[in-house]
């Protein structure tokens, strides 16, 4: 058919009809009330005047009709005129064909109908997602100019849409932004476009004022599939985040001073405290070692020393235990020999009778740690040890044994002193607990120990037999700087 | 003999303290005499009067809480006196204060030889004597 008519004429232009001949219209709707019926079409083409019969078919949606027929051949001189052959013409129903043919017409229309919805609901959806999602969004071309700024970044849909296609310096600008701040804007967005690295900055306004608002923006260069490159523009209000954060840091640092304050109140409480207490021990000591004192009254002195004494370690012990809990820890390279001399040096003061104390280090590796929180430790144990000791000058020991490795500090204080029942064994870590009815401490001694341990990450433990000595053991991990 | 024995100066505000640290210094036998100043002023004024005359070693033992012119604010003025190159003097801390920054400030006076806990004991007197403490 195609060889007699060109593709933008009418049906009229191009056929006349023949038969059916009266009352039919050259229209649509005219055709379609006499589809019924046999047609004969001519061209209206005077060198080619051919006529065709066969007849009209209607598609589904009514929207298409087809004229399903096949030339008007009379005899076989007009098939030469006509430049067709015998083998043009369809073997089978030629109305058949027709149907087949629409019929593939109508879901190929039908299957791009089914993917446009498609693509159209997703789009909404995508839409919906951007303009309801509680963040600023922007797509930026290279050019600076928005292509895309959703509902949370702009509200106004008038200026969201003004904005499409205008350049970031034109949007500040209708902002009254500062000349200056449009330039660093604009630095930002061509510093993201040249390196593809992502820019994050903070956005204040309103400054000062009850609706102070604080954003922060983040610019995220990316590759479209096309090789543009674009960015991503990405804002989060975090003015509840930065406010609460400015709260936490006053607060923080209210507390510092704070803190800071009360450890200056203790310092010098305990010093106010002990000045006293050391004033009254060395009267004694003078009194004892040179006023020639009777027996009696030596006696009396010599209690009222070690009461004296007493009294000072209470203080040093809270002094001690206060200082652990807020002190850091400061790790150094520990001289252990130079610990344990400290320790047995005050040690035998304690008591009237001698006790035999002996060390047996054993250093493979340098040991760091905290040098005052481990002194106190080995002074405590020492101190407990030759308190509790056996009284008897002659058998009498404190053992203090003490390996260090790459991994870990070890320390061993063992005695032969009175022991603790079996039933104290697991409180004595306890704060303000005393073991023994022999106890002149404040019942801190060990619970610090027990604490400063726990703090520097180690272990203590106890073994002890009532009435035949004690053993604590402490392990603190080796903590090189 | 006496010519070797060295001075002792103590300041301190508290005078028990100073009663019981001269009477300890006086017992020892290689002390030898003993000043007491009962405020930093006071024993700046001193030194910086007497170094022309003082040629003997001495050992200053100084407190460091005391009112006005604490031990710290002593030794600042102290280390600009003429005296400090004229005579051998050494300066010992003594204090009752547990804070760990009180020795690690003292560390920091290079004129300060060294940190002693109150009371003073007849052994501190002999170390020092003997210029071991």
């Amino acid at each position: 058919m195609q060889q007699f008519c060109s593709g933008n004429s009418s049906f009229s232009q191009v056929f006349k009809l023949v038969r059916p001949g009266l009352g039919i219209k050259y229209s649509f709707e005219s055709i379609r009330e006499f589809r019924d019926q046999i047609f004969i079409l001519q061209l209206r083409d005077e060198l080619r005047p051919y006529k065709f019969k066969g007849q009209f078919v209607l598609s589904d949606d009514s929207q298409m009709m087809a004229f399903c027929g096949s030339p008007w051949v009379t005899s076989e001189a007009s098939l030469v005129e006509m430049k067709v052959n015998i083998a043009d013409f369809a073997l089978h129903d030629s109305v058949i064909d027709m149907l087949h043919m629409i019929t593939a017409v109508m879901m190929e229309r039908q299957d791009n109908k089914t993917l446009t919805d498609e693509i159209a609901r997703q789009k909404d959806f995508y839409q919906a997602l951007w303009d309801n999602i509680p963040v600023d969004l922007t797509v930026i071309d290279t050019d600076q100019k928005f292509r895309y700024v959703n509902k949370s970044a702009v509200r106004n849909p008038e200026v969201r849409e003004w904005l499409i296609g205008r350049t970031i310096s034109e949007y500040l600008s209708s902002r009254s932004r500062s000349q200056e701040f449009i330039e660093q804007r604009q630095a930002y967005l061509n510093k993201a476009l040249l390196t593809g690295e992502n820019i994050t900055y903070t956005d204040s306004y309103n400054e000062n004022t009850v609706n102070e608002k604080i954003m922060l923006r983040s610019l995220f260069p990316f590759l479209e599939p096309d090789g543009r490159k674009s960015i991503i523009g990405y804002g989060l209000d975090v003015t509840e985040i930065m406010k609460s954060r400015a709260e936490l840091e006053k607060k923080n640092s209210e507390l510092e001073k704070l803190n800071h304050e009360l450890d200056t109140l203790i310092y010098s409480l305990t010093h106010d405290l002990r000045s006293p207490i050391l004033s009254v021990i060395g009267l004694t000591d003078i009194t004892l070692q040179h006023a020639n004192p009777s027996d009696e009254i030596r006696n009396y002195v010599s209690m009222m020393r070690n009461s004296m004494v007493r009294l000072d370690d209470t203080i040093k012990e809270i002094m001690t235990y206060s200082r652990n809990l807020k002190t850091k820890i400061s790790f150094t390279e520990i001289n252990i020999p130079e610990l344990v001399d400290a320790a047995f040096a005050g040690a035998q003061h304690y008591v009237t009778h001698e006790v035999h104390l002996t060390q047996n280090l054993s250093v493979d590796s340098p040991l760091y740690s905290d040098k005052i929180r481990l002194q106190s430790v080995i002074n405590n144990l020492v101190t407990n040890a030759v308190k509790y000791s056996r009284k008897d000058s002659l058998s009498a020991f404190v053992k203090v044994f003490v390996s260090v490795t790459a991994e870990q500090f070890l320390l061993r204080v063992e005695d032969n002193g009175e022991g603790i029942p079996i039933d104290q064994q697991g409180k004595v870590f306890e704060m303000f607990h005393r073991a023994s009815n022999n106890s002149t401490g404040s019942g801190l001694g060990l619970f610090i120990c027990s604490e400063i341990v726990r703090k520097l990450g180690g272990q203590i433990k106890l073994e002890s037999v009532p009435l035949k000595g004690s053993t604590f053991t402490v392990t603190i991990p080796n903590t090189p700087i | 003999m006496n010519s070797e024995k060295k001075q002792f100066i103590l300041i301190d505000d508290d005078p028990t303290f100073n009663f019981i640290h001269q009477k300890i210094v006086g017992l020892s036998s290689c002390a030898g005499d003993t000043l007491v100043f009962s405020s930093a002023a006071e024993a700046l004024n001193y030194l910086e009067a007497e170094h022309e005359n003082a040629d003997s070693e001495c050992i200053i033992l100084l407190d460091i809480n005391m009112p006005v012119i604490n031990g710290f604010e002593f030794l600042q003025k102290y280390e600009k006196l003429p005296v400090v190159n004229k005579r051998q003097i050494n300066i010992y801390m003594l204090s009752s204060s547990l804070n760990p920054d009180d020795r690690a400030k003292s560390k920091q006076f290079a004129v300060v030889s060294g940190f002693l806990n109150k009371p003073l004991s007849a052994t501190d007197v002999c170390k020092l004597c003997a210029g071991a403490a």
